[in-house]
């Protein structure tokens, strides 16, 4: 054994440090990921005028073709926050729109988030879900520029 | 003759037999030789024995069928398949390559015992705990597919004006 893991190295004790390294690194990355919740505001014009797909909403896409007859679909904007317990962050939307986002617990597979509209200072609406670990919601319907608004709101943690 | 036979020398006798000595010793021996009745015997069975040798052995090469050897080789080779369970393991008799495999597959294993995949839940992507707004109506969708929750929701008049 000592023959075939020296090696080069001359000793198998930095080989076996080598590859415990890179299991706690990997153990690191995936299960150890820390207490914030990654989460993916997508902002999207949804409207019957043309047909265009565009190609960073394909999943999203083939969902919401299930149950709505627009034709095309574009992405307005995209924000990426990471945010911790009781955390607010805010995403800006069209029109003088602000979504802000709070996690309020994680519990089991689902993270408990607030989600919260505002119109210039006026609250539109305020809601509470349990979203799923990797599982999307999508809030939509002020109109926009002949077509309707969705933001499609993704965690994970 | 008595006086020579104490010189009697059996390996020099050997080396005269085999004709390695040198002319002085040669013609030494030569001279001991016709003095030294027992040197003489044994000179004579040393070259019996090799005549009986050198007898035997060529009436065995003279009556060996080479080529009938070389077909015999041949047909043996061709014959004498390699099993493929000892194809396999040369396949794999570097062990030099076996023990840092199987370390990495322990690592592997070990890797995923610890980290857990994720569990499938079944159920809506979203589950809305509550609703509260300034809104006119209110729709909650689930996707059939993916079962993916879409809230769709219509603005009051003063928000859309405004």
């Amino acid at each position: 054994m000592k023959y075939v893991l020296s090696g080069r190295f001359g000793h198998p004790a930095p080989v076996l440090l080598l590859l415990l390294l890179i299991l706690v690194t990997g153990l690191t990355e995936s299960a150890w990921a820390g207490p914030g919740i990654n989460i993916v505001v997508k902002t999207v014009l949804a409207s019957q005028d043309s047909a265009y797909a565009d190609p960073r909403l394909s999943e999203l896409i083939r969902e919401l073709q299930s149950v709505f007859k627009y034709s095309s679909y574009r992405l307005l904007s995209q924000n990426r926050m990471k945010l911790g317990m009781k955390e607010t962050g805010t995403a800006s939307l069209p029109k003088n729109r602000v979504l802000k986002i709070t996690p309020i617990r994680i519990k089991g597979e689902r993270a408990e988030l607030r989600l919260e509209i505002f119109k210039k200072k006026r609250q539109i609406f305020q809601t509470v879900i349990q979203l799923l670990n990797r599982g999307t919601i999508t809030v939509g319907g002020p109109r926009h520029k002949g077509g309707y608004l969705l933001f499609n709101i993704s965690n994970s943690f | 003759m008595k006086k020579n036979h104490d010189k009697c020398n059996p390996l020099l006798l050997n080396r005269f037999f085999d004709q390695e000595l040198g002319p002085d010793e040669h013609a030494r021996v030569s001279k001991h030789l016709r003095d030294c009745p027992s040197c003489q015997k044994a000179l004579r069975e040393n070259q019996s024995l090799s005549a009986l040798v050198a007898d035997n052995f060529e009436k065995t090469v003279s009556g060996t069928r080479f080529d009938h050897i070389e077909d015999n080789v041949l047909e043996r080779i061709r014959n004498d398949r390699i099993p493929w369970q000892i194809k396999l393991k040369s396949l794999f008799a570097p062990k030099r390559l076996l023990i840092p495999a199987g370390a990495l597959v322990a690592i592997f294993i070990l890797f995923f015992s610890l980290v857990k995949s994720p569990v499938p839940v079944s159920g809506p992507s979203a589950i809305i705990n509550s609703f509260t707004g300034d809104i006119s109506s209110v729709i909650i969708i689930e996707t059939p597919e993916s079962r993916q929750t879409i809230i769709w929701f219509n603005e009051t008049a003063d928000n859309k004006a405004g």
